[in-house]
């Protein structure tokens, strides 16, 4: 509603009425609203690439299973990777000490009522963690499909998760996520015989929103894609070390 | 609900802008949004009002200039407007199509008052 006048606003609605007297200027300002997040994100991304850390943006709703994803990936890639882990929540600590109880450090921002983590969050969290050179930094966002898609944090990969217990079509009502996402990483597939979710059609409408999209097809309860997953992990801190080794 | 705060940082740029014209006050907040941005028109105006509330920007008129994405099918180069995710083209129904535009989300221009 227009604060001039209280009329219904409409955005071709051009006033010409009531405004104050005075002599008036017009400012072009040109700034995105997201700038400050995104150069604090640009930072983050220059200080992790200079200390040679892989870190990786995992994304999904609440409930897809992100953090035993991440409890059983960090069982196979240790003791040969060095890895630390954020977790955002908005409340509790359980997951940052689910994580530890794996070996790896971990911390835990809780962001109260805020619904996703920022990139001056993350780079708060890293100074607590101080992870080493050539490392892998996991980022477990808060778990939401909208709103975290916004926000770089200054990660290499976002990655998508997304699990059978959930609707196909979650791709398809949550576009935005599925389109800034790199790696969609689709969990819990040892379900899949009790349940009538169609997991060609999910990666078709995953692929609708973006053709880009890389799919990996996991349970990290059975192991089933768990090497897959690992050895994309392992080829991609690879080729980043290469590319800024 | 990212939208408020979005309106805060909008008010924060808002503000600096205002204070460094030495405005009185701010009178109109032209901001331009994207169609693809992942941002409700409707909840930004909201928030922006809550967000306005003591500062410069109060009694401000937030107008919002609305940008639609513009599509580019990979597959057969036809060109045409997005009106929002997924999108297929509309010629040849292939869904590998490059999106430029519709992530705008940028204050443009403020009007002050002396």
């Amino acid at each position: 509603m227009c604060t001039d006048c209280g009329c219904d606003h409409h955005h071709d609605h051009h006033h010409d009425h009531h405004h104050p007297p005075g002599r008036g200027r017009v400012i072009t300002v040109e700034e995105d609203l997201l700038a400050k997040n995104n150069s604090l994100a640009l930072a983050n991304r220059g200080l992790f690439t200079s200390r040679h850390i892989l870190a990786v943006n995992l994304l999904s709703s609440p409930g897809s299973g992100k953090t035993t994803l991440l409890e059983q990936t960090i069982k196979r890639l240790q003791p040969d990777l060095a890895i630390t882990v954020i977790e955002g929540d908005q409340q509790t600590g359980r997951d940052a000490e689910r994580i530890s109880a794996t070996g790896v450090p971990a911390f835990q921002v809780n962001t109260g009522t805020g619904c996703h983590l920022d990139a001056a969050m993350v780079r708060h969290a890293y100074e607590h963690l101080a992870p080493p050179a050539d490392s892998v930094l996991f980022i477990e966002n808060v778990g939401n499909l909208v709103c975290p898609a916004m926000f770089d944090l200054g990660e290499q990969h976002k990655v998508v998760i997304i699990s059978v217990t959930e609707g196909e079509d979650k791709p398809l009502k949550y576009p935005y996520m599925f389109r800034a996402a790199d790696i969609c990483v689709i969990t819990k597939t040892d379900l899949l015989p009790h349940l009538d979710f169609d997991l060609d059609q999910c990666c078709a409408f995953a692929r609708q929103v973006n053709p880009r999209l890389t799919i990996f097809q996991v349970s990290a309860k059975s192991g089933a894609g768990m090497d897959t997953w690992c050895a994309w992990l392992l080829r991609q801190r690879e080729a980043f070390l290469l590319a800024h080794g | 609900m990212h939208e408020m705060s979005l309106a805060m940082q909008l008010i924060e740029i808002v503000t600096a802008r205002a204070q460094a014209a030495d405005a009185r006050a701010v009178s109109r907040v032209e901001v331009e949004l994207g169609n693809l941005a992942g941002v409700m028109a409707e909840a930004l105006e909201f928030c922006f009002a809550a967000a306005a509330k003591g500062s410069l920007a109060a009694r401000a008129e937030l107008v919002i200039i609305p940008i639609t994405a513009q599509g580019h099918c990979r597959q057969c180069a036809a060109r045409f407007p997005v009106a929002g995710l997924p999108a297929d083209c509309p010629a040849c129904g292939k869904w590998d199509v490059e999106i430029q535009g519709g992530q705008e989300l940028r204050l443009a221009a403020i009007h002050i008052e002396d």
